[in-house]
């Protein structure tokens, strides 16, 4: 026996067993049907439709089963042949489309989760700045705009920081604790990439408002 | 002695021919026709008779096939189809069938059903008499390591990774150890065969 076959015979063996994969279970089927075209009568003993027969029968025979008869296989291979064949039925059908069902939501829920992460990937960057800056800005001016209007037109208040902070000099909508930790850091930040001292680019913000604001942060220029 | 569990193979086997593959219930008939004989045999006292309607049922049976769920063992199922098939085929000559419904199991173990035939057919007796002898005996003459690892799966009805447990050796080994004894039988089978 080559090795080939005997390989083949023992997955028949483990088939016997039900501990077949099904990549062995499909060799068996294949070689079976290049049995199955030649004829019955030059089955050897070795085919493996005569050992997969043995091998129940001693497997049955130990079980102390009853049998009897004579070997009926061929006439109801052919019998059956002229049967049809059901790799259209219901069941099949039914399992496919429920393949196919899962697929489609599985394919859904993927997309669904694809254009989201996309919307939000194009809104944030904009979207989030744009929120600060309105969110700054609307702050600001409710923050500004409330004691400007105390004051007559053309007046400037010289408002610092430390002004700010220390004098209270109006009420704002935010603690004054915040408008330090946004307003302060972040001079001094620049102050010190910039090499010069915070004091000076504090007054450069409120001297010269436009060119400050081009140099300082929107959060920076919003603040003031 | 726990029965041979064969579900595994019946349930790869009858779904691939919900597939489409006739090959596999080829196999399907190839393991039961003779154990179906047995029990249509005791409806029918007629060999030629008991061989057709036994056809006639692996035919009903396929065709019915894409309907079987699996809610029964498959081999329950075909038992039921055999059974009916014999009793239609007694009413369609005439004859009365026999009246009590028997089990499985009992009709496995021949169990005594006064309504049914006595199972001990010449024929009959003598394949499962000899088949059992041939069997002892070549278990006997069997290398302890192959012997152990049939008997527990044959008798014992242990799968191949208890076995493997069981022995101490990779599930690789069982299952070439199996190969080698059900070989061994096989031989001895077949010498006899001739020798007849």
């Amino acid at each position: 026996m080559s090795e080939s076959k005997k390989r083949l015979t023992e997955s028949v063996s483990a088939l016997v067993d039900g501990e077949v994969s099904e990549l062995e279970l499909h060799r068996i089927l294949k070689e079976l049907a290049l049995e199955g075209s030649s004829d019955p009568a030059d089955l050897t003993d070795q085919a493996i439709a005569n050992k997969w027969s043995r091998y129940n029968l001693s497997s049955q025979a130990m079980a102390n089963t009853p049998l009897a008869g004579k070997d009926i296989s061929q006439s109801v291979s052919a019998a059956i042949a002229n049967e049809k064949t059901y790799s259209n039925n219901f069941i099949q059908q039914f399992i496919q489309a429920k393949s196919v069902g899962r697929f489609a939501v599985a394919a859904s829920v993927a997309f669904m989760a694809i254009i989201g992460v996309q919307q939000l990937n194009n809104v944030s960057p904009m979207q989030n700045e744009a929120f600060q800056t309105a969110g700054s800005a609307e702050n600001s001016a409710d923050q500004l705009q409330r004691p400007a209007n105390q004051f007559p037109t053309g007046f400037q208040p010289m408002i610092e920081a430390r002004t700010v902070n220390a004098g209270g000099a109006f009420k704002t909508s935010q603690p004054p604790a915040k408008l330090i930790k946004l307003y302060v850091p972040s001079n001094e930040a620049k102050a010190s990439k910039l090499g010069l001292k915070s004091s000076y680019i504090e007054d450069q913000a409120i001297s010269e408002p436009k060119a400050a604001d081009d140099k300082l942060s929107p959060e920076d220029s919003t603040s003031k | 002695m726990k029965e041979h569990n064969s579900e595994p193979t019946d349930h790869q086997l009858v779904l691939r021919v919900q597939k489409g593959d006739k090959r596999a219930f080829d196999l399907l008939v190839l393991k039961y026709q003779y154990k179906l004989q047995a029990i249509v045999g005791r409806f029918i006292r007629d060999t030629d008779e008991v061989a057709d309607v036994t056809q006639e049922a692996f035919i009903k049976a396929y065709k019915a096939l894409p309907k079987f769920r699996g809610d029964s063992q498959f081999y329950t199922w075909l038992y039921r189809i055999a059974i009916n098939t014999a009793k239609n085929y007694l009413v369609s000559k005439s004859r009365r069938p026999a009246n009590t419904d028997i089990d499985v199991q009992d009709a496995e173990q021949f169990s005594n059903n006064d309504k049914l035939i006595d199972e001990a057919t010449p024929e009959n007796s003598i394949m499962t008499e000899e088949l059992a002898t041939i069997i002892k005996n070549a278990l006997n003459a069997l290398p302890e390591d192959l012997r152990t690892a049939l008997t527990l799966r044959e008798f014992e009805g242990m799968s191949y990774e208890d076995i493997a447990a069981v022995m101490d050796c990779p599930v690789g080994t069982v299952r070439s150890r199996i190969f080698r004894a059900r070989e061994f039988l096989d031989e001895r089978f077949l010498a006899a065969d001739k020798k007849n």
